[in-house]
């Protein structure tokens, strides 16, 4: 009966020795090898990719329009369309423009995108851009939802009062 | 009494044996675990890597738009940078020591323009190249206008 | 019992007894082995922790240091373990792991320890931006400001109270130099700071005598010559180690140079935060040497502007002789004397006024400017 006692006792001794080997081998696989990978890089890319092409594109001289810059295209089109370019207005220049600068960058990249500008007063976007692949229209939308970086610049308009064009550069994660 | 012996003799080996199994694979584990932590270790710090030399070449003095030495964000100035290719070539040691091997490349977008190489220190072998673009304001004090540009950077390993 | 039982019983009992010490030496040795190797281990993997700590901190004080290379005028305070840093003028030291500066144009005294690190950046123009200079400190050591009793015009000292960071260490009341054992000079009591350093503006050289309550702390100086009375020289700078109860001079160990000037205010602030003058005037070389490479990169932008904007009011500007070929006089005799920073040389300070002028001239001309 002792000597029962005692093998039961042992084996016992075991068991524990495994629980803690498991338990270990758990935390090590939870908090090591599962751990998400940093996303230093993409996150850094994601957001100076977002600033940087709004800043450039709106500081940026049109070619064939007087070297006004985009900045100023873009409240013209949200305002009045008063400035022509080479035969076209403003908005239909902007477009043109745009998607010929956005084919040598960002497509190019391969880099999904959504790009609008829309009166801060009205949600109807004036000018609005998606990556190339149409099954991002899907998957890369400023909504709340979607993971991404997005920039928003503010273009007072000269004579709507305090409303103003919202250019947001959304690019998604 | 001898069996007896021997039994017990028996019992204490196989109990040190399977411990010290225990231990070896427990130090194999721990090895395992270490090696993939440093392994993330180490591509974290390829990555800082990447984001620190993308900063240091975007703020480089010798690309910055200055006016009565204040600096204008986000511009580029067209002829520093063609300026900055002689010299560059000139001074390779000096610019080495802070950007090691890469290549950097300033391209005009819109208007469509020539690209402008400031910096090249590509090396004759390398395994890995990577690229980092961002799209830069360039201004041509000629035209005394804005060019839609890119600065791109090529990182090789 | 029998006699042949009880025996029988005294030898199992023997047996029993003999057992029981051979386990117990055999329990102590394994136990020996077994206590051993761990504790091995544990040595081994606390000094890999260390170096690992180290490496951490070496690679977030580096990205400190690049950060701060492109932001001007930011003072940070940085939150980091218990640590200890050496700098020197091409690297900086955090236990076994060292890392390079590079092209860094970085201020600090030859070591730091605790748990803070203190950054400042300013811009550093000649006239054109050349770089951003680094100021390294932490909250453990403390700047005590002293004024000699023999200069009369305190603007410049005014000056330096306002431009320096207001979260600083440092004592910027009007404290007089007085050797008097009343005065406030020499009742000034230590806080809780690991080094003082004593900061004397002055128009004459002279050996301060430390505080009494400093004495056996870890203390150092410098002397700030704005205009030196006995020769009417300029921008002098002496650096002083504690030498018992007084701040004798510490000579620099390169004797290429008999004295160290400041440039400009920028270089002025480099001294007060460095310790070290071998390394404060090896960092003015990399300075001198970053200065030179934007000289020509900015002579080689006129060169073109020259060409594009010819025959234009513009290009007479620029074909006036410094601005022609901006690294070509001084830079030329920056290279071919000292190979950079030369305390003799005030060519810089000439240099820029000129080029000021010149850059002003051509904003008044609405043409494009040197910088």
């Amino acid at each position: 009966m002792v000597k029962q006692k005692k093998a039961q006792l042992e084996i016992f001794g075991l068991m524990i020795v495994i629980v803690l080997v498991m338990l270990g081998i758990f935390f090590a696989i939870k908090f090591v090898l599962l751990d998400p990978a940093p996303t230093l890089k993409q996150d850094y890319n994601r957001v100076q990719l977002s600033s940087n092409f709004g800043v450039a594109l709106l500081q940026s001289s049109s070619d064939d329009c007087r070297g006004i810059d985009f900045s100023e295209l873009i409240t013209d089109c949200a305002e009045f369309q008063t400035i022509s370019c080479d035969g076209k207005r403003s908005c239909d220049y902007i477009n043109t423009t745009l998607d010929s600068i956005l084919k040598d960058t960002l497509d190019l990249w391969k880099v999904k995108y959504h790009i609008v500008a829309r009166l801060s007063s009205h949600p109807e976007p004036i000018i609005e851009k998606y990556s190339v692949d149409s099954a991002d229209r899907q998957n890369c939308k400023n909504d709340k939802k979607t993971v991404g970086s997005l920039e928003t610049f503010f273009l007072p308009m000269s004579h709507s009062g305090s409303d103003m064009v919202n250019f947001e550069v959304f690019i998604c994660g | 009494m001898k069996k007896k012996s021997q039994m017990q003799f028996g019992e204490t080996i196989a109990i040190l044996f399977i411990f010290f199994m225990l231990l070896v694979v427990g130090l194999v584990f721990y090895v395992k675990i270490k090696t993939a932590s440093v392994g993330q270790d180490i591509s974290e710090y390829k990555d800082v890597r990447a984001v620190e030399l993308s900063q240091t070449v975007a703020f480089l003095p010798e690309f910055q738009c200055t006016e009565m030495n204040v600096v204008e964000p986000s511009c580029f100035d067209k002829y520093k940078i063609l300026a900055m290719q002689k010299v560059s070539e000139a001074n390779h040691a000096y610019y080495y020591r802070d950007l090691g091997d890469i290549l950097i490349e300033v391209q005009q977008i819109y208007p469509f323009g020539e690209t402008i190489v400031p910096y090249n220190s590509t090396p004759e072998t390398f395994t890995v190249a990577s690229q980092a673009h961002i799209p830069i304001s360039l201004y041509d004090v000629e035209s005394e206008k804005y060019i839609f540009g890119v600065l791109r950077i090529t990182t090789y390993g | 019992m029998s006699r042949i039982r009880k025996n029988k019983l005294l030898a199992s009992k023997k047996a029993q007894e003999a057992e029981t010490q051979f386990k117990w030496i055999f329990v102590l040795i394994a136990g020996a082995v077994i206590i051993g190797f761990f504790s091995i281990v544990v040595i081994k993997q606390k000094a890999s922790s260390e170096t690992s700590i180290s490496a951490k901190l070496t690679q977030q004080l580096n990205t400190v240091l690049t950060g701060s290379k492109v932001t001007a005028g930011t003072f940070q305070e940085i939150d980091t373990p218990k640590f200890s840093v050496e700098f020197s003028c091409n690297d900086y030291y955090v236990g076994d792991i060292s890392k390079r500066l590079n092209n860094k144009i970085v201020f600090a005294p030859e070591k730091i320890e605790g748990r803070m690190i203190n950054t400042w950046t300013l811009e550093w123009n000649a006239p054109y931006k050349v770089a951003n200079f680094l100021y390294i400190t932490n909250p453990d050591i403390r700047y005590v400001f002293v004024v000699e009793e023999s200069l009369k015009d305190l603007s410049f000292f005014e000056q330096l109270n306002t431009s320096l960071p207001v979260k600083l260490n440092r004592n910027f009341n009007i404290l007089t130099y007085d050797e008097d054992p009343e005065s406030e000079y020499s009742t000034l009591k230590p806080r809780a700071e690991t080094h003082t350093r004593f900061i004397y503006l002055t128009e004459e050289k002279f050996t301060p005598k430390i505080p009494p309550l400093f004495s056996g702390r870890e203390v150092s100086g410098l002397l700030i010559l704005p205009i030196y009375a006995g020769t009417g020289d300029i921008n002098n700078l002496v650096f002083l180690k504690n030498d018992g109860d007084e701040l004798v001079v510490r000579e620099l160990q390169d004797s290429t140079f008999t004295k160290i000037r400041y440039l400009d205010n920028p270089t002025l602030y480099g001294a007060i935060f460095s310790t070290n003058p071998d390394t404060y005037v090896c960092t003015l070389n990399k300075a001198w040497l970053q200065w030179n490479v934007m000289s020509e990169v900015i002579s080689e932008k006129v060169l073109q502007l020259k060409e594009l904007l010819v025959d234009t009011t513009c290009s007479k500007i620029y074909l006036r002789g410094a601005v022609e070929n901006p690294s070509g006089i001084p830079g030329e005799i920056a290279k071919n004397t000292k190979l950079g920073y030369d305390p003799e040389l005030n060519i810089l300070g000439n240099y820029v006024s000129s080029l000021k002028n010149i850059n002003n001239e051509l904003q008044l001309r609405s043409c494009p400017l040197l910088y």
